[in-house]
């Protein structure tokens, strides 16, 4: 817990707490829902607190937000406390992407945020039954995608990664080759042997071989 | 690692939730879960891939996650629901 964090936490409400009773943080946008859940949670006997930034003493962190998703924001806290995110449902795989173990989207009701808190605060995971099959088929991609990375990383030497990152996103060679301030023919021979290493003949195919971006190396492309 | 195939159409669903899929003249009965795994079934994505989703997803320990999802998958592959599933995915 860092009391110098300036992250801000709305509808803070701190109660006499049970020693055995769950801990429960509320962030949102919506105040006005924040107060209503506050409410809701304590009637099924989970205490509402928020004194700063969710920390190892919280059992669940629920995160309602009407905007984007804060991915560097939700991956550090969903990794220490089990978070239930609150969003469109557009914003389903940024969250889930970032941790969230659980999801509702910003119409569900009282009764359905308490009930997930529950469930998550006794280890278990919220997903809405009619987004699980699209949410699978996402992380089965995700996680494919993940394979590639690590693969193509493996494979190859941190100066071929630099030039893969650069090919796969359709840079001629002179480019490259301005942009990594080496020769042309440099890049020509780093793209043979990442050729090999892949298993590709060309550009082209290298491009449509990699799946969802290869990871950035200091590239300096950013 | 077999990549099991859905056999089957998919209806609606009835009045517990439950949804009706039809094969070969039979209808069965498929849950939230148990459709959403069984659409999941393309015949490319593998056993693993499915069982590592499912995990990553509920938080389910491997272990559990690869015990409930083939389970699921001896009683579709009984019922004619998936092909291309082999027992030896239960090792």
């Amino acid at each position: 817990m860092n009391p110098a964090s300036p992250t801000p936490l709305a509808g803070c409400q701190t109660k006499s707490v049970p020693e055995d009773r769950k801990q429960v943080c509320l962030r949102g946008d919506d105040l006005d829902f924040v107060e209503r859940l506050a409410s809701s949670l304590a009637n099924v006997d989970v205490t509402v607190t928020s004194s700063g930034d969710p920390g190892a003493d919280h059992d669940v962190v629920v995160w309602q937000m009407d905007g984007e998703v804060p991915r560097a924001s939700l991956e550090e806290i969903a990794s220490v406390v089990p978070t239930l995110v609150m969003a469109s449902t557009s914003r389903l795989y940024d969250a889930v992407d970032a941790g969230a173990r659980g999801f509702l989207p910003l119409d569900a009701d009282l009764d359905q945020v308490t009930s997930a808190v529950s469930t998550i605060a006794n280890g278990g995971a919220v997903i809405p039954p009619e987004l699980l099959g699209q949410l699978l088929r996402h992380v089965v991609e995700r996680r494919r995608t993940e394979t590639v990375r690590r693969e193509v990383a493996d494979a190859l030497t941190s100066r071929e990664l630099e030039v893969y990152n650069l090919a796969v996103r359709g840079a001629r060679r002179d480019e490259i080759a301005e942009k990594l301030f080496i020769s042309p023919d440099t890049v020509r021979t780093h793209l043979q042997r990442v050729y090999k290493k892949l298993g590709v003949h060309s550009q082209t195919e290298l491009m449509s071989e990699q799946v969802g971006g290869a990871p950035t190396e200091e590239t300096g492309d950013t | 690692m077999s990549t099991p195939r859905a056999v089957g159409t998919l209806g609606d669903q009835d009045d517990n939730g439950m949804w009706i899929v039809e094969t070969g003249g039979v209808t069965y009965l498929l849950n939230d879960t148990a459709r959403a795994i069984w659409e999941l079934c393309d015949g490319h994505t593998t056993t693993d891939e499915m069982i590592d989703a499912i995990s990553v997803l509920t938080g389910l320990a491997e272990d559990r996650a690869r015990k409930d999802v083939l389970s699921a998958f001896e009683e579709m592959a009984a019922s004619g629901l998936i092909t291309g599933w082999e027992r030896r995915d239960q090792s």
